[in-house]
């Protein structure tokens, strides 16, 4: 498999860029009709970036991401790209600033070839809650990527590029690298700017990248993370300089990972003996496992979904119809407060609207001690029992990535309730803030990929992906491609 | 499930309050999943959690000040630029008053 780093040594100039761009672009055309994994594509967009690479590599720059084309999910904006966060609310939204992260892109020589289909807002678990259809597995067409960044993932499992941007709020970027067969990191809260990210749930959202391998999600992180002085919550934690090549990074040697219990009593019978296996191949490389409970791991979820509602509550009061929104003639309306509840109610989805309504709910009056108040002392209860565990050695917590693999389209669309449980690994981590990465780790026994995360202490990325590097040094799960990928030109 | 947790009235009292509204049937259906949810979530109603004290932020952070500059920020045209509806380089919103003298522009 070709690294990124591969990959853009050859880039010296406007035309080997221009040819890595085509064959991805190549790649677009033929399996977007099937996976519907991008909400745009703008050729004369990615003419114009090209134009501006070739000037910079001929003025002798050295760009550590040269010409690599990379998908960016549709909730960060791009000057005067459409950016519509999955929603009808921002169809035709052209935003008047970059986020930072692709800034950061940008400079270090990447070319936007796709914003991805996401969940509207990047609330949903499957990315059918897409304002704009569904994105289909690579995997298995009949099966959800995943969610919310499901465009993202499915677009690098069927390497329309070697790289994507998520965010992850409750994992969002994790469960679709999982049900994908890649690799996807969520940092540690602040690690990343999140300025140019539209807000879901602030004290939740990060963005991170989804690669094929932890090499390649080391070097691509190495672009993203730093303090920026446009987000108030960003870390100034200097980076260690082996992300930007993890190979040489020294192997860990003596880790120990604690497996919680609660991940048995939540994982699927047909995800099982896939487990087991990946136990084996982190024993074989040196890795102690040891289970131990981990207090208030299984009130994460329902305090996630008393917080991240909230919190979205609150920020999507912003779509008012008078900022943002179709365009209307005022005269249509009786009063502001038509327009803006007419517009509300027209333009979110159901899912939307229904969180937007529990965390209205949960935040009112007489309800705010008993759900979120509780909720984030949860949120204390759950940092101090996992820094716990790592005060006793622990290296990470090692747990599958979701209790099962993807399911079928349409499963779960009409009980909200069990579409949420497909959070129940990962949302601790954006509770507590901690970083988490998921790495492909095998099969289902219907041959659907499955994924291991580790979760670690605050600021431990260069571990959770040493330790991932050394586990895909000796295992192929992140080599294997979906089948879709090998499809003949049509 | 023995008493309901959330009433058809308080779903439509908290809509008002979400500037949201729905129609009759789905008013009925998001009352039934409001409480499923809130079901699944009255987990933290049972928890031990006296003394732990509620998280105010992610992870521990300090007050950063920056230094009290002028910087360029987004031109009249970039905020106006989505906007559905603009008037006189202002974002227009349906008449908030009744009619008075006149129908002038604001100045």
């Amino acid at each position: 498999m070709t690294t990124i780093s591969e990959l853009t040594r050859g880039v010296h100039d406007r035309s080997s860029a221009a040819a890595l761009v085509e064959e991805s672009l190549q790649r677009i055309d033929r399996l977007e009709p099937q996976l519907h994994c991008l909400l745009s594509s703008d050729r004369q967009f990615i003419t114009e970036q090209l134009d501006d690479l070739g000037e910079r590599l001929q003025s002798g720059e050295h760009l550590r991401l040269a010409g690599l084309p990379i998908i960016v999910k549709d909730n960060l904006c791009i000057r005067g790209s459409q950016t519509t966060c999955g929603s009808r609310m921002l169809e035709g939204f052209l935003p008047p600033y970059d986020a930072t992260v692709w800034q950061k892109l940008k400079a270090a020589g990447a070319i936007l070839v796709g914003k991805a289909n996401m969940d509207e807002f990047a609330m949903g678990s499957s990315t059918e809650n897409s304002a704009f259809g569904p994105t289909h597995n690579p995997w298995a067409l009949d099966r959800v990527p995943g969610g919310s960044s499901g465009g993202s993932a499915a677009a690098v499992a069927a390497g329309y590029a070697l790289a994507a941007l998520g965010t992850d709020t409750g994992g969002s970027i994790r469960q679709p690298a999982a049900f994908c067969g890649i690799t996807g990191l969520k940092p540690t809260y602040g690690r990343v700017s999140r300025y140019g990210l539209i807000a879901f749930a602030s004290s939740l959202d990060q963005v991170g990248p989804l690669t094929r391998s932890a090499v390649d999600a080391a070097l691509v992180f190495s672009v993203l993370a730093g303090f920026d002085p446009k987000d108030a919550t960003s870390s100034d934690k200097p980076l260690s300089p082996h992300f930007i090549n993890l190979e040489s990074a020294p192997s860990l040697r003596g880790v120990k990972l604690a497996i919680p219990g609660a991940v048995y009593r939540l994982l699927h019978e047909r995800a099982r003996a896939s487990f087991e296996v990946a136990l084996d191949e982190l024993r074989r490389i040196g890795v102690g496992l040891e289970k131990v409970e981990v207090p208030f791991l299984e009130e994460a979820l329902s305090a996630y979904y008393v917080i991240a509602p909230a919190e979205a509550s609150s920020n999507l009061a912003r779509y008012d119809g008078i900022r943002f929104g179709p365009p209307h003639t005022t005269s249509d309306f009786a009063n502001v407060a038509e327009l803006t509840m007419r517009t509300r109610s027209t333009f979110f989805g159901s899912e939307v609207k229904r969180r937007i309504m529990l965390g209205t709910y949960t935040l009112s009056a007489g309800y705010y001690e008993a759900f979120y108040h509780r909720a984030q002392q949860v949120r204390t209860a759950l940092r101090q029992a996992y820094e716990a565990i790592f005060s006793q050695g622990f290296l990470a917590v090692l747990t599958p990535t979701t209790p099962g693999p993807a399911f079928v389209i349409g499963e779960k669309t009409s009980d909200p309730v069990a579409m949420y449980l497909s959070d129940a690994l990962t949302v601790a981590a954006n509770l507590t803030g901690l970083p988490a990465l998921s790495i492909p780790s095998g099969f289902s026994s219907e041959g659907l990929p499955l994924g291991l995360q580790l979760q670690g202490p605050a600021f431990s990325e260069l571990d959770l992906l040493t330790l991932a590097r050394d586990y895909q040094r000796a295992t192929p799960h992140h080599l294997s491609e979906p089948p879709i990928s090998h499809c003949s030109p049509n | 499930m023995s008493k309901s947790r959330i009433s058809l009235d308080e779903v439509r009292h908290v809509a008002r309050l979400a500037q949201l509204t729905f129609q009759e049937d789905e008013f009925q259906a998001l009352t039934l999943e409001m409480e499923a949810i809130l079901e699944a979530i009255s987990s933290l109603e049972r928890v031990p959690l006296a003394g732990v004290e509620a998280a105010l932020s992610t992870g521990s952070y300090a007050n950063r000040f920056r230094a009290d500059e002028v910087t360029p920020g987004l031109s009249r045209e970039d905020a106006l630029s989505n906007a559905p509806s603009t008037r006189f380089g202002c974002f227009e919103i349906p008449r908030i008053l009744t009619k008075i003298a006149g129908d002038n522009p604001p100045r």
